[in-house]
C-alpha cells in the first residue's frame, strides 16, 4: 500500500476513535480534580474508573497515531531502493513504538487492577515502571529516527545523485535568469 | 554568598541584555538586504542553526510553564516533551532538504513564499501570511507579558526598584528585544539564539543535578512522595488522563514540523549536508531543557505534598521558587538569564516572520509585489508588531485577557493544523492540490477560532488543536483526491523528485 493511503486510513481510524471516546460518557473527575489541600495542584484519585471505559479506543488511537507517523515519514522516499531501505527501518521504529505503547498500557492496567501499593511497584531510574517506559522508552525509540537520519543521510536523505540533480537544476536556473 | 543572591541574579540578567544589544550592533553591519534580514543570506553554520532551531522552539513555557504544568498535573505533560523526538524527525525527514532547495532556487524569504511556489497560488500565500501574522501577534503578546512579569518580580525584590510598574518593565524588556531585532534582523536573532541556546543547555544540566539532590533518595524518593499523596500523579498519564495526553502527543508530534519560526530556520543553513548535524544538535538541546522542565516540576510537587514547603500560590511559581529555595545564587543567576533567553529567542523568531508577512507575503499576495525598500520596511514592521503586541500584553494584564486569548487561538495549534498538511505533506506528495491547501488552512482557522470564541471544550481534556490538525490532514488528502491533478512548476517538480 502507498504511504499516503496508509496515512489516510490511520487518520480515519484515529477520527473513529475520537468519536468513540466523545460518545462514551465521561466519568466524574475524568480529567482530574482540585487537590483537597493544595491550591493550584490537581489530583486524579480513581484511575481505574476513568481509564477502563475508554481503554480500547485509547489503545487503537495511539497505535493509529504511531502508524500515521511512520507512513508520513516514508512519504519523501521516491525511488524503490530508498523506499525499501527506509521502510525496513521505519517498520522497526513503528514496531518498537507499538511494543513500548503496549507495555505502558499493560503495566498501567496491571497497576490499576492490583492493590495499588508502593511495595508492589518496580521503580526504574526514578519512576514506576509504566512511567519510566513513558519517559525513557518513548523518547529512546524516537531517537532511533535521528540515528537513521544522521547515519543514513548520504544513502537515503541526500545522495550523490540528489546533489548532482540539484546542482544541475541550479545551473539551469542560473542560465535561464 | 547568599546575601549576594539578588545582585548576582540582576547582574546576570543585565549582562545578558547588554550582550543581546552588542550582538544587535554587530549584526547590523552584516545586514545589507532583505535576504540578510529574513533568512541570513542562507549562510549560517550547522551549530548556529541547530541551537537556533532548539532555542526558538522552546519559549518561556519550557522554563516556567512546563515546570508549573508538572507541578499542577504530575507526569501528564511528559508526553508533550518525549514526542519531540518524533516531531523533530518528521520536520527533518520531510521538509528540511526540500525547503532549503526551494529557498535557493526561488530565492525565497519566508514560508508563504514556499507555499506559493509549491501550489502556484497567491491566495495560498496570502492565507498563510495572514495566519502567521495573527498567530505572531498572540504569541508575541504572551512572550512580552512573561518577560515583563519576570523582570518586575526580579526588580521588585530590590529596595531601589520595589515600586517599579509592569509598564516600565514591559518597556525595558521590549526595548532590548526591538533593538537587536531591528538592527540585526534574523542574523542578530540566530546569534542571540546561539547564546540563548548555550545558556539554556548549561542552566538545564545544572538545574537537573540540583533537583536530583533535593531528596536524599533522588528521583525515586521524589516519585514515592508524590505517589503517597496521589498515585495517578506519578503514573504515565498524570492527572489529566490518557485522552488528553495522547491528544498532546499527536499535536506536538505532527505539529512541531508545522511551526513557521522553526521551518524558516531550515532555509538558513549554508549547505544541505549540514542538516545531519542540525537535527542531533536540536534534539540534544531540547532533551536537556525537558529534563529541567520535568525534574523541577516533580521536585516542587514532592516538597509541597511532603510538607517540606508551603503550597505555591500559582503553579507557574514552581521554577522561580525552586531557584530561590534550592539553587546556588550563581546557578539562579544563570537560570534567570536562561529564562529571558528562552522567551526572547522565541519572540525574536516570531518578530522576524511577522515582519516578513507584513512587508513581503501579504503585499505580494494582494498586489503581486513586496513593499518597496523592503529592508527599511521590515525594520519598521518589526517595531510596529512589537508595539502592538506590547499593547495587547498590557491590555490583557490590566483589562481583558480575551483579546490575547483570541489571538492565542491562532498560535501553536493553528500553525500545526494549517501548515502540516500544506507544507509537510504537500512538499512530499505531488497529488496535493491548491483547493486542498486552501481548504486545510481555512478549516484550521475556523475550528481553532470556533473553540476559542464559543468557549467549546472536548470531553476527556482532548486538545482542540489536535482535532483541528486531525481534521485538516484528512480533508487535505481527501480534497486532493477529489480535485483534478494539477501541474507543478518544473523546478519544484524536480526538487520533489530528489
Amino acid at each position: 500500500m502507498k504511504p499516503i493511503n496508509t496515512l489516510l486510513y490511520s487518520l480515519l481510524v484515529a477520527i473513529a476513535c475520537v468519536l468513540w471516546i466523545v460518545f462514551t460518557p465521561e466519568p466524574i473527575g475524568a480529567t482530574g480534580s482540585p487537590h483537597p489541600d493544595v491550591p493550584s495542584m490537581r489530583v486524579a484519585v480513581d484511575g481505574e474508573a476513568r481509564y477502563t471505559p475508554i481503554s480500547a479506543p485509547i489503545l487503537i488511537l495511539q497505535t493509529a497515531t504511531l502508524t500515521a507517523m511512520a507512513s508520513l515519514l516514508l512519504l519523501p522516499f521516491k525511488t524503490p531502493l530508498r523506499q525499501h531501505g527506509m521502510r525496513r527501518r521505519l517498520m522497526l521504529v513503528l514496531g518498537l513504538s507499538v511494543i513500548v505503547w503496549l507495555a505502558i498500557n499493560m503495566s498501567y492496567e496491571r497497576f490499576l487492577t492490583g492493590p495499588q501499593e508502593m511495595e508492589n511497584l518496580n521503580f526504574i531510574a526514578g519512576f514506576p515502571l509504566p512511567s519510566a517506559l513513558a519517559v525513557y522508552a518513548v523518547w529512546g525509540v524516537g531517537l532511533l529516527l535521528t540515528f537513521f537520519y544522521v547515519f543514513g543521510f548520504n544513502r537515503f536523505i541526500y545522495t550523490n545523485e540528489d546533489r548532482e540533480g540539484f546542482e544541475a537544476l541550479l545551473r539551469e536556473h542560473e542560465g535561464e535568469s | 554568598m547568599e546575601e549576594l543572591r539578588q545582585p548576582i541574579i540582576l547582574g546576570s540578567v543585565l549582562f545578558y541584555m547588554v550582550l543581546c544589544i552588542g550582538i544587535g550592533l554587530w549584526a547590523m553591519r552584516k545586514t545589507k538586504s532583505a535576504g540578510d534580514f529574513f533568512v541570513a543570506g542562507r549562510s549560517l553554520g550547522p551549530i548556529v542553526v541547530g541551537l537556533a532551531v532548539f532555542s526558538s522552539s522552546l519559549s518561556g513555557f519550557g522554563f516556567v510553564g512546563g515546570p508549573g504544568l508538572v507541578y499542577s498535573t504530575g507526569l501528564s505533560s511528559v508526553w508533550m516533551s518525549t514526542v519531540t523526538a518524533f516531531g523533530f524527525a518528521i520536520g527533518f525527514f520531510l521538509i528540511a532538504k526540500r525547503i532549503r532547495m526551494i529557498a535557493e532556487v526561488r530565492d525565497t524569504l519566508s514560508l508563504p513564499d514556499i507555499v506559493a511556489a509549491r501550489y502556484n497560488s497567491e491566495l495560498a500565500r496570502g492565507l498563510t501570511g495572514v495566519t502567521i501574522l495573527l498567530g505572531v501577534l498572540g504569541y508575541m503578546a504572551t512572550q512580552i507579558l512573561a518577560m515583563a512579569m519576570v523582570l518586575k518580580a526580579l526588580l521588585a525584590a530590590t529596595p531601589m526598584f520595589a515600586d517599579i510598574s509592569l509598564v516600565t518593565c514591559a518597556v525595558i524588556s521590549t526595548s532590548v528585544l526591538i533593538f537587536y531585532s531591528v538592527t540585526g534582523g534574523i542574523i542578530a536573532s540566530v546569534y542571540t539564539d546561539l547564546v540563548q541556546g548555550s545558556i539554556m543547555i548549561v542552566a538545564g544540566i545544572l538545574v537537573v543535578i540540583t533537583a536530583a539532590n533535593v531528596f536524599d533518595g533522588g528521583m525515586t524518593e521524589v516519585s514515592q512522595t508524590i505517589f503517597a499523596d496521589d498515585p495517578e500523579a506519578i503514573m504515565p498519564f498524570g492527572t489529566v488522563g490518557a485522552v488528553g495526553v495522547l491528544s498532546w502527543f499527536f499535536l506536538f508530534g505532527f505539529g512541531l514540523a508545522g511551526q513557521p519560526h522553526i521551518i524558516t530556520k531550515m532555509m538558513m543553513n549554508r549547505r544541505i549536508e549540514d542538516n545531519k548535524i542540525i537535527l542531533p544538535m536540536s534534539m540534544l538541546g531540547y532533551a536537556v531543557a525537558v529534563l529541567l522542565w520535568v525534574s523541577v516540576g516533580l521536585v516542587m510537587r514532592a516538597v509541597v505534598v511532603g510538607d517540606m514547603l508551603t503550597p505555591l500560590e500559582a503553579a507557574d511559581q514552581a521554577a522561580p521558587v525552586f531557584l530561590s529555595e534550592y539553587a546556588h545564587p550563581l546557578l539562579a543567576g544563570i537560570v534567570f538569564a536562561g529564562l529571558f533567553a528562552a522567551i526572547m529567542s522565541t519572540a525574536d523568531a516570531f518578530l522576524n516572520i511577522g515582519a516578513a508577512a507584513i512587508v513581503h507575503d501579504i503585499p505580494k499576495a494582494v498586489r503581486g509585489m513586496a513593499m518597496k525598500a523592503e529592508l527599511t520596511s521590515a525594520r519598521w514592521a518589526t517595531v510596529i508588531i512589537s508595539l502592538i503586541a506590547t499593547g495587547f500584553a498590557l491590555y490583557a494584564h490590566y483589562g481583558s485577557g480575551q483579546l490575547v486569548a483570541l489571538l492565542g487561538a491562532f498560535g501553536w495549534g493553528t500553525f500545526a493544523a494549517a501548515i502540516v498538511p500544506i507544507v509537510v505533506i504537500g512538499l512530499n506528495w505531488k497529488r496535493a492540490t491548491r483547493p486542498a491547501a486552501i481548504t486545510a488552512i481555512i478549516f484550521s482557522l475556523v475550528i481553532n477560532l470556533a473553540f476559542q470564541v464559543l468557549g467549546w471544550s472536548l470531553p476527556y481534556a482532548m486538545h482542540p488543536g489536535f482535532l483541528a490538525l486531525l481534521v485538516s490532514m484528512v480533508l487535505f488528502i481527501l480534497v486532493s483526491f477529489a480535485t483534478p491533478e494539477e501541474e507543478i512548476a518544473k523546478d519544484i517538480n524536480r526538487i520533489m523528485e530528489l
